[in-house]
C-alpha cells in the first residue's frame, strides 16, 4: 500500500526540517517559535483552510477556523505536548473546530459568493466542473463529505483519516466509496457530455 | 477468510482504493482484469480521473494576511514572517535609530510645536512692546497699519484703567467708520467702530484706540471713554490686547484598517498611529496655513508569484510624514454659534516612502474658550517606491480632533 499523505508530500526537501522537529521548536524562545510556526503555517494553511472552507461551508469563517486551528497547535506546541503524527494531529485540531462552529450555528443556506472559486486561471470547463463538485459535496451527507475532503483536498491515507475521525479503517474506506460513488452519480450527465465533447 | 480491509471489494471500490494508492498489490491484477473487460468500469476511471483533476485544481488559498493576523494572535511579531515574504519594508530604519525614531517623532512633534508656539508668542509680546514703546512715544496707535499723526505727548495714568477687552470671532467684515473727531479729545483717537457682533457694554460712544483684525475676523479692541486722560502708555496695556493667531491642533487620522483583521504588529507598537500635529496660522478670513507632522498606518499590497502559485504580500507599514496643510472655514452656522464646517488639505512626504495627499471635510465646533473641536471624514493617499516600482494606496475613515487657539488663552 503506497499512500500519499500529508506528511510525504509537505517534506520534499530533505533539508528542511520535518514537522515534528518545527512542532518540538514551538516551545523554544520567541524567535525560534515565530519561525518554526511561520513554517508550518506555510506548509499547512491551505490545506487545513481548504477543509474548513469545505466542512463550514462558509469564507469568513474558515479564515477564523485556520487562524483558531494554528493558534491551537502553538499552544499545544508551547506546552511540548507529544504528537506522532502531526498531519493528523493538526487535521484533528481543525475538524473539532468546524464541528464545534458547526453546531454553535447550523448552516440553513450557502451565500453564493462562497461558492466562488479561486482566482487562477482555471480553464471555463474545469470551473463548471469544480462548481458542480462543489455544489455536489454540499449534497452528500457530512461523515461522506468529510471523508472525501480528507481523502482528496488533504490527501490524508485512509489510516490517517480514520486517525483524526477516530473512526476504523474500514469505515472510512466505505465513507469513501460511498461518497466518489454518489459524486459519480450526481456529475454523471455532466460526466457524460463532458466525455462526448472531448 | 484474512484481516485485509481490502478484500471482497468490488470492481468499483478496488479501482477507488488503487486510484487513492491503498489497493494491495494483490489487488491490482483482478482490478486490471476487470478493467480490460468492462467499458463501464474504464468509465467509471475516466469520470473519477475527471473529478479527482478539478477536484486538485480547487485548492483554496488561505487569507494572504493570515500569516501575520496568526503570529500577532499568539503574541509573535510579524518581523520573521515579513522578511520571508515581502520585501523590507522601507521605513525600517536599522539599528537604535530605528528603535528610537517613533520617540523621536512624537516627542520632537510636541517639542518643536510647544518650542514654536513659546517662540511666536514671546515674539509677539516683543512686538507689542515694541508697539507699545512706539505708541507710548508718540501716543499713537496703529490702525489698520497706518499711523495716524503725532499727538501731543499723553499724560501719565493716575487712576486704574478703564479699559474693555472685546474679544470674539466674527464671520463677516465689521464696518469700521471714520468718524469726525471731537476737538475737544486728545489724543487724536482714530476709528469708530460698530461691531455688531463685538461685546460693547452700552455706554458711551465707544472710540477705539486700537484696531486689529486678523483670521477669521478676529478682532481685538480695546475700548476708551474717549478722554485724554484716559490714554495711557500702551506698555501697561493688556496682553490681551494683540493677540497671536495661533492655533495648535491635533487630530486622529483614518487607519485604513478592516474592522474584521487584527490590529499588525506595526500598528499596535507604534507610539501614536494615525495621530497629527499641526500649528496653523491664518492669513485671510477664514484661511489658515500650517505646518503639520504625523504617523499612520498605510496598508501595501504586492503581487507575485510563489512558484507557480500567486500570491499576495500585504504589510501595514507605520510611516512618519511631515508637509504643509491648508484649512478654510468658510462660515458660521447661524443656527448654533461656534459650529462650523471646514475643510482639510495636506500635503506631506513620509520618511523613506513617498508623497502624502489627504483631505478632510468636517465640522469643527468652538464653544467656549481657546478649543475647538473638530470632527470629520478624511481620505489619503500614499505614493510609495518598492523594488523599483511606485504604488499607491488610499484609505478613508472618521477623523476626530482638539485645536487650541493659543493666541486666545494669553
Amino acid at each position: 500500500m503506497a499512500a500519499t499523505t500529508m506528511h510525504t508530500v509537505s517534506q520534499a526537501h530533505t533539508d528542511d526540517p520535518t514537522d515534528l522537529e518545527l512542532f518540538g521548536r514551538l516551545s523554544e524562545d520567541d524567535a525560534v517559535a515565530q519561525a518554526a510556526l511561520t513554517v508550518l503555517y506555510r506548509r499547512y494553511s491551505q490545506r487545513i483552510y481548504t477543509y474548513c472552507r469545505k466542512i463550514v461551508g462558509d469564507n469568513e469563517a474558515a479564515e477564523d477556523l485556520l487562524q483558531e486551528t494554528f493558534v491551537k497547535l502553538f499552544d499545544s506546541g508551547k506546552q511540548a505536548r507529544p504528537v506522532e503524527n502531526f498531519p493528523a494531529y493538526l487535521m484533528t485540531i481543525a475538524r473539532n473546530l468546524c464541528f464545534t462552529h458547526r453546531a454553535r450555528s447550523k448552516r440553513q443556506f450557502v451565500p453564493v459568493e462562497d461558492f466562488h472559486l479561486t482566482s487562477r486561471d482555471v480553464p471555463y470547463e474545469h470551473k463548471e466542473l469544480l462548481q458542480l463538485i462543489q455544489t455536489s459535496l454540499e449534497l452528500l451527507p457530512d461523515d461522506y463529505r468529510e471523508a472525501f475532503v480528507l481523502r482528496e483536498y488533504n490527501g490524508l491515507s485512509y489510516a490517517e483519516i480514520a486517525e483524526v475521525i477516530g473512526q476504523s479503517v474500514d469505515l472510512v474506506k466505505v465513507r469513501i466509496f460511498r461518497a466518489k460513488k454518489k459524486l459519480r452519480e450526481i456529475l454523471a450527465p455532466y460526466l457524460d457530455d463532458l466525455k462526448h465533447k472531448a | 477468510m484474512t484481516n485485509d480491509p481490502m478484500e471482497h471489494l468490488t470492481p468499483e471500490e478496488a479501482l477507488d482504493a488503487f486510484l487513492d494508492g491503498e489497493l494491495d498489490l494483490a489487488e491490482e491484477q483482478p482490478l486490471f482484469d476487470h478493467l480490460q473487460a468492462s467499458p463501464d468500469l474504464r468509465g467509471n476511471m475516466k469520470d473519477a480521473l475527471a473529478i479527482r483533476a478539478a477536484v486538485h485544481k480547487d485548492l483554496i488559498a488561505p487569507p494572504s494576511d493570515g500569516e501575520g493576523a496568526l503570529l500577532s494572535a499568539v503574541g509573535l511579531t510579524t518581523g520573521a514572517a515579513a522578511a520571508g515574504s515581502a520585501a523590507a519594508m522601507a521605513t525600517s530604519a536599522p539599528g537604535l535609530f530605528g528603535r528610537l525614531l517613533p520617540w523621536l517623532t512624537a516627542g520632537g512633534g510636541a517639542v518643536a510645536g510647544f518650542v514654536i508656539a513659546l517662540f511666536l508668542l514671546d515674539g509677539g509680546q516683543g512686538a507689542r512692546q515694541d508697539m507699545a514703546q512706539s505708541g507710548g512715544s508718540d501716543g499713537t496707535s496703529a490702525v489698520a497699519g497706518h499711523s495716524s499723526t503725532t499727538p501731543p505727548p499723553a499724560p501719565m495714568i493716575t487712576s486704574a484703567p478703564d479699559t474693555v477687552y472685546a474679544v470674539r470671532y466674527i464671520t463677516r467684515a465689521v464696518p469700521i467708520q471714520r468718524i469726525e473727531e471731537p476737538e475737544s479729545i486728545e489724543p487724536r483717537v482714530t476709528e469708530t467702530v460698530t461691531p455688531t457682533e463685538t461685546t460693547v457694554p452700552a455706554e458711551a460712544p465707544m472710540t477705539i484706540t486700537s484696531v486689529q483684525s486678523d483670521r477669521m475676523g478676529l478682532i481685538n479692541a480695546s475700548r476708551s471713554t474717549a478722554s485724554a486722560n484716559d490714554v495711557r502708555p500702551a506698555m501697561h496695556a493688556s496682553p490681551g490686547r494683540y493677540t497671536l493667531p495661533v492655533m495648535f491642533r491635533m487630530r486622529t487620522l483614518a487607519s485604513g484598517l478592516p474592522a474584521n483583521e487584527a490590529t499588525p504588529n506595526s500598528v499596535q507598537d507604534a507610539v501614536l498611529p494615525n495621530t497629527a500635529f499641526a500649528l496653523m496660522l491664518p492669513f485671510a478670513e477664514g484661511h489658515s496655513i500650517g505646518l503639520e507632522m504625523g504617523t499612520e498606518s498605510f496598508r501595501q499590497e504586492f503581487n507575485g508569484m510563489e512558484g507557480d502559485r500567486e500570491v499576495r504580500y500585504i504589510q501595514t507599514p507605520v510611516l512618519y510624514w511631515i508637509g504643509a496643510t491648508y484649512q478654510w472655514m468658510p462660515m458660521e452656522f447661524a443656527f448654533l454659534p461656534g459650529l462650523a464646517p471646514y475643510l482639510d488639505a495636506t500635503m506631506a512626504f513620509a520618511v523613506e516612502q513617498g508623497p502624502v495627499g489627504r483631505g478632510t471635510v468636517g465640522l469643527s465646533y468652538r464653544p467656549v474658550g481657546p478649543l475647538r473641536f473638530n470632527v470629520g471624514l478624511d481620505a489619503a493617499a500614499l505614493m510609495y517606491r518598492n523594488e523599483g516600482g511606485w504604488y499607491t494606496s488610499s484609505k478613508w475613515g472618521p477623523s476626530f480632533g482638539l485645536s487650541i487657539d493659543l493666541g486666545a488663552i494669553r
